[in-house]
């Protein structure tokens, strides 16, 4: 199902276009990389997205019911709350549709900000402001996600879990658009379509699909090995004799081992899978 | 009342994160303590210049909220996603101020005294001017936005006119539209009794409380065009 549709957009700023005539889809399940160098109006696009920017001329078409998290590039609001109070009020904004605490709670240390909660927010540097601000997007459970630069500052550990939790987002029926100047090869890899903003103009990139490159892990049971969890769970092909094998895309690999280890289970091999 | 409650606190964190507030406060306070002496004038005198100083202490004021406001809460709106909460926010935080901008400049003054009767108004009145500056504040908000000119010239105009309302002949016919500041100067001139402004300071709630409808409604379709 389409989320939003966007038809034969055109943005200008000072007479110069940021953006003309811009057309693509974002659909449910679904993960969408712009890329552009710096200044060709990637922003803008998501602005204009998020309705915090208003386009000249063309359409922007919200499925109803589509609720959209942003995370900007850079989000100039100075937050003198603890990292606890803000996240926690921020989720109750989206009352019953909003995910749940302890999901927020799970999230919150997944990505390694749980010694900042009692701190305030403005206090923190950069790197954990952006990842409160990914935490803050994700908490009202947005079935539209857009994410502005999302990795900038980030380490490359923090770049693989925040890219695990995208992937939960689109396995539960959200559509994220990621936008950024450039992404390595493990960032292809979740993307579903990618797309080009090059003089003012985007242009769907072939190549980048998330189809191409997957994996098969073989994990052995031990007694002391617990029961996986829900997000593991969607994973696996074959559960038999003690032998667990689970098919995912390559560039989750590690986050998956790491996981699976902490479970109790021992990873005894690792194939590629061409599609 | 959750939306509102995030809106308003951080609108009274926009209030202290600079000087400028409690700053000009300080300034009226001061002059409250000291005015009597340093200009050689009466209690009247110099509450009317104090309902002069509280307008522009509420405008001014105001004015900074809006701006920093335009650019920090961006996304913070976003998130919220409610016009009227923030309408609502908006007002509340202007009161707010203004309340206590009234009461600190009155009992600074040195005109308190054991008539509840004028204090209370007195009291009022200053509330009233302030609320009417940031009312004017408000109306003209755009200027932080995309219509910098037209929002500077609309302040512009209203400071003359809330000043000149009583004073210039030909204005005289249109009394009843201007900003009643002026009105409840010169009424203070004409007979020197806080007591007396009591409808003047009923009028002034009633225009603030106009600029701050005629606000929500202007920038309602603003959004919806």
């Amino acid at each position: 199902m389409k989320l939003i549709s966007v038809n034969d957009l055109s943005l200008q700023n000072n007479g110069y276009f940021a953006f003309k005539h811009v057309a693509f889809s974002l659909s449910q399940n679904e993960i969408i990389g712009i890329n552009g160098d710096n200044g060709t109006g990637k922003t803008q696009l998501l602005e204009a997205i998020a309705n915090s920017q208003t386009p000249d001329s063309g359409t922007i078409a919200y499925t109803p019911g589509v609720r959209i998290g942003y995370v900007p590039q850079v989000n100039p609001q100075l937050i003198d709350q603890t990292v606890a109070k803000y996240l926690e009020e921020i989720r109750r904004l989206s009352k019953d549709l909003a995910v749940r605490k302890e999901q927020l709670q799970g999230m919150i240390t997944f990505l390694g900000v749980s010694p900042y909660l009692n701190q305030p927010v403005r206090q923190l540097s950069v790197g954990l402001q952006r990842r409160i601000d990914f935490l803050a997007a994700v908490a009202g459970h947005p079935n539209v996600l857009l994410l502005d630069e999302p990795f900038a500052f980030q380490t490359s550990k923090t770049i693989q879990k925040i890219l695990s939790l995208i992937q939960d987002l689109k396995t539960n029926g959200s559509g994220i658009i990621l936008s950024g100047a450039h992404f390595d090869e493990e960032i292809n890899q979740y993307l579903d379509a990618g797309y080009l903003l090059e003089n003012n103009t985007l242009t769907k990139i072939e190549s980048t699909t998330n189809h191409e490159l997957k994996c098969l892990l073989v994990f052995s049971v031990h007694p002391n090995s617990v029961a996986v969890t829900s997000d593991i769970e969607r994973y696996i092909t074959s559960n038999l004799n003690n032998v667990v094998k689970l098919e995912l895309p390559l560039a989750m690999k590690d986050a998956l081992v790491e996981k699976m280890t902490r479970l109790n289970y021992r990873l005894e091999e690792v194939k590629r899978v061409e599609d | 009342m959750l939306k509102i409650k995030i809106l308003l606190k951080s609108y009274l964190q926009l209030f202290f994160q600079d000087f400028l507030y409690l700053t000009a406060l300080f300034t009226l306070v001061v002059f409250g303590l000291t005015g009597d002496y340093l200009l050689n004038i009466n209690p009247i005198k110099k509450y009317s210049l104090l309902l002069i100083g509280t307008f522009f202490l509420g405008l001014v004021v105001t004015m900074n909220i809006y701006r920093k406001d335009s650019r920090q809460n961006k996304y913070l709106k976003q998130k919220v996603a409610s016009y009227w909460a923030d309408v609502i926010s908006q007002f509340l935080v202007a009161l707010i101020v203004n309340i206590f901008s009234g009461v600190m400049i009155f009992i600074f003054s040195l005109i308190l005294n054991q008539n509840v009767k004028m204090d209370m108004v007195g009291i009022l009145t200053l509330i009233g001017v302030g609320l009417l500056g940031s009312g004017i504040a408000t109306l003209f908000k755009m200027q932080w936005g995309r219509y910098t000119t037209l929002g500077q010239i609309g302040v512009l105009v209203f400071i003359y006119l809330a000043l000149s309302g009583s004073v210039v002949n030909v204005l005289s016919y249109v009394e009843w539209l201007l900003p009643p500041l002026s009105k409840a100067v010169v009424a203070l001139q004409n007979k020197p009794s806080i007591t007396q402004l009591l409808p003047i300071t009923g009028q002034i709630f009633l225009y603030a409380l106009v600029l701050f409808v005629i606000s929500s409604l202007v920038y309602y379709k603003k959004k919806k065009s």
